[in-house]
């Protein structure tokens, strides 16, 4: 267990869970109950080669960077199995392990395996902010006969943490509850819940006391184990009445879901650069499924409307010198395709006609980076751009500029979390602190590393404001400084050898 | 104090740009390169002055090529990014400049050294001994120099490199105080005295 990582648990209350007999319930207490705050960690267990529960602190700009192989797009996949399974809303079962952003076709896939040992349990959770502090709220699945189900669902809010549990051998559509006595469980409830979700349980005892003066005062904490994104209600029942009272007081993913919904996702693999682009109708939209598929069309809105994001992206483009300009066409009705200028900059007085071209007939570095170009244009608020190695296909100098738009992005408020390689784009971001231009807080350098048994740990580094990332183990730079004196050591050999057959 | 190695070590402007050099002899080259690497893995800090810092762009534009200067600034970077450069700024010891000057002569270069020492850790790294022995000849007189521990490049029977795998208190280290005069360095300059003490 990554012991930093887990909330310093001192009470904890674990819940054993039982099946409802008559799960059929439907809320009758006015159902409006909305928690919100800002995603400020993502967190993992279990999870292929995450065995252990690892943090992922979010920062306006999230750097993943380590080997290859070391865990760096296992962090964000359970993200994206959760945006996948959101995004097919008819599909049944608790992940969907198909789809745009991931593939699998087993549960077991999924699991944390290093021989014969296998995770029991794979966790995905997350942890958010709002005026009352941080929560962390946390799905545990588990693989039951040949389905997977959400074992236990855990709160954690300073010291203390609530486990609901699922009860084994229990079917995937069951419900968990768990009987709650007012006076003894009022104290744990509210070290774990927000005040409003408190006066919201008491609001309901109120409610309950004067529909039903006859009943028991029992009541039950109900986990609807059917989806990932649980919620958690409150069900009174009595010997008379069996649970005809429900209410949500407990939405734990309610702050998770916005944000895997807007999530946009400009994956590594970009596919093969097509000339003509699938229109699609973009607006809220155009965060489902991953980027690529809908860049050509948010451009097109953006042409149409005389966006200034338009300004934006081409400010950034001229920047990375992979042109200054960028148009659209429909093509047909169903098609679009992408111009971008000739030249990185026009100087001859040309006109725009004559400076395009497509997209298709660019380089690849251009057609790579203008997906997630787009992106961060696009992006509004706090919303989450993932962008998986945004080096791709370009020059060191475009990879160096990159820094400054990842910058100008994440100042913008943009949530990126950026995957890479790049030496380079890191010393851009080093040097854009040392020159004051880029506030170190917003930075946040993840190294992923695997152990012999080769499960991943995350080493973070706080950036000084000289732009000094410290003890971090991070070898991007050292590993061009290493072959340099390789270079150097087979210089020196080869001379002195020469020096001495001379 | 804890018997620690050498956490930090001033480096003379030649030892540093030794190793990219290709006019250097290729012993002295990777002895510097040795030394470059062996301060990043031990994680020992890299003590500058301002002076010593303009003497070093200097030499860097002076006397390496654009593809020399490239792998030197690589180093460079990777240090400072680890935060294992120090950049000294003291005050002047006109006093103690007074006292070196008056037995060591106008070595403007040597005090630089002997002041960015003793502002950090003690320890400090030339090229050969033409900046260690005249120190040597007035540490009677400066008692501040008697603390100093001075490597050099040159030596044949401890390397800058291995040095900083040493503890303080080594013998190895403690026969290199500036106090203890420089039998290594009288061998390297082949007066045959041999190591001694």
């Amino acid at each position: 267990m990554d012991q930093e990582n887990r909330p310093d648990v001192r009470s904890r209350s674990r819940v054993r869970a039982e099946t409802l007999a008559h799960p059929e319930f439907a809320p009758d207490f006015s159902d409006l109950f909305h928690s919100n705050g800002n995603v400020e960690e993502l967190i993992v267990g279990g999870y292929k080669s995450l065995r252990d529960v690892t943090t992922l602190q979010l920062r306006p700009l999230t750097i993943l960077a380590g080997h290859n192989t070391s865990g760096k797009s296992s962090i964000m996949q359970p993200f994206l199995l959760l945006k996948q399974t959101l995004e097919q809303e008819s599909s049944f079962g608790v992940l969907s392990l198909e789809g745009a952003h991931v593939h699998f076709n087993r549960f077991q896939q999924l699991f944390w395996k290093n021989g014969s040992e296998v995770a029991e349990l794979m966790r995905i959770g997350y942890g958010y902010r709002n005026a009352q502090g941080l929560r962390r709220c946390t799905d545990a699945f588990a693989i039951t006969g040949n389905e997977l189900v959400v074992a236990d669902v855990s709160i954690a809010r300073g010291n203390s943490e609530m486990v609901l549990e699922r009860q084994q051998g229990h079917a995937l559509d069951s419900t968990s509850i768990k009987s709650v006595r007012r006076k003894a469980d009022s104290s744990w409830l509210e070290s774990v819940l927000w005040r409003d979700e408190v006066e919201r349980i008491n609001q309901f005892r109120e409610h309950v006391a004067a529909k039903d003066t006859a009943g028991d005062g029992r009541m039950l904490v109900v986990l609807d184990g059917s989806k990932a994104f649980v919620n958690l209600y409150l069900i009174y029942g009595s010997e008379a009445r069996r649970y005809p009272l429900s209410s949500t007081f407990c939405r734990p993913f309610d702050v998770l879901e916005p944000w895997i919904r807007s999530l946009i996702h400009v994956p590594g693999d970009r596919g093969t650069i097509s000339r003509y682009h699938r229109w699609s109708p973009v607006g809220v939209r155009a965060s489902f499924g991953v980027f690529q598929d809908h860049y050509a069309s948010v451009l097109w809105d953006w042409n149409k409307q005389k966006s200034s994001a338009t300004g934006v992206l081409e400010e950034w483009m001229l920047k990375m010198g992979l042109g200054d300009h960028v148009q659209t066409r429909k093509v047909n009705d169903v098609d679009v395709e992408v111009f971008v200028s000739r030249k990185p900059q026009r100087s001859d007085g040309s006109s725009e006609s004559e400076d395009m071209v497509s997209i298709a007939d660019t380089g690849l570095g251009v057609s790579y980076a203008l997906p997630w170009l787009v992106a961060l244009a696009l992006a509004d608020g706090h919303q989450p751009v993932y962008i998986e190695e945004p080096e791709a296909h370009l020059h060191p100098e475009a990879q160096y500029r990159a820094a400054e738009v990842l910058a100008d992005a994440a100042r913008r408020g943009t949530t990126v979390i950026v995957e890479t390689h790049s030496d380079i784009l890191l010393v851009g971001i080093q040097r854009m602190i040392a020159q004051g231009k880029l506030d170190p807080e917003l930075v946040g350098l993840n190294w992923f590393s695997r152990d012999e048994t080769g499960a991943t740990s995350i080493t973070r580094a706080e950036l000084t404001a000289s732009g000094e990332f410290g003890d971090w183990p991070g070898d991007l730079d050292s590993t061009l400084m290493r072959a340099q004196e390789d270079f150097l050591d087979a210089s020196i050999t080869r001379q002195a050898k020469e020096t001495g057959d001379a | 104090m804890p018997d620690e190695n050498i956490r930090s070590l001033v480096v003379d402007t030649d030892v540093l740009i030794c190793s990219v050099r290709n006019d250097e002899a290729p012993e002295r080259r990777r002895r510097s390169k040795d030394l470059k690497d062996a301060m990043f893995r031990r994680r020992v800090k890299w003590v500058e002055c301002d002076a010593l810092e303009k003497q070093l762009k200097k030499k860097v534009a002076d006397l390496l090529t654009p593809n020399q200067e490239k792998m030197f600034v690589s180093w460079e970077a990777v240090m400072r990014s680890r935060g294992l450069y120090s950049l000294i700024k003291g005050e002047v010891d006109s006093d103690l400049r007074a006292r070196i000057r008056q037995g060591h002569g106008e070595r403007e270069h040597d005090i630089h050294l002997v002041e960015a020492a003793l502002a950090s850790g003690r320890c400090v790294c030339s090229g050969d001994n033409s900046a260690c022995l005249p120190l040597c000849a007035v540490a009677s007189e400066v008692p501040e120099l008697q603390t100093i521990c001075w490597l050099c490049l040159d030596d044949k029977r401890l390397s800058p490199a291995n040095a900083l795998e040493c503890k303080l208190s080594d013998p190895q280290l403690e026969r290199r105080k500036l106090s203890l005069g420089h039998p290594f360095n009288l061998e390297v300059a082949g007066r045959g005295r041999g190591d001694s003490l």
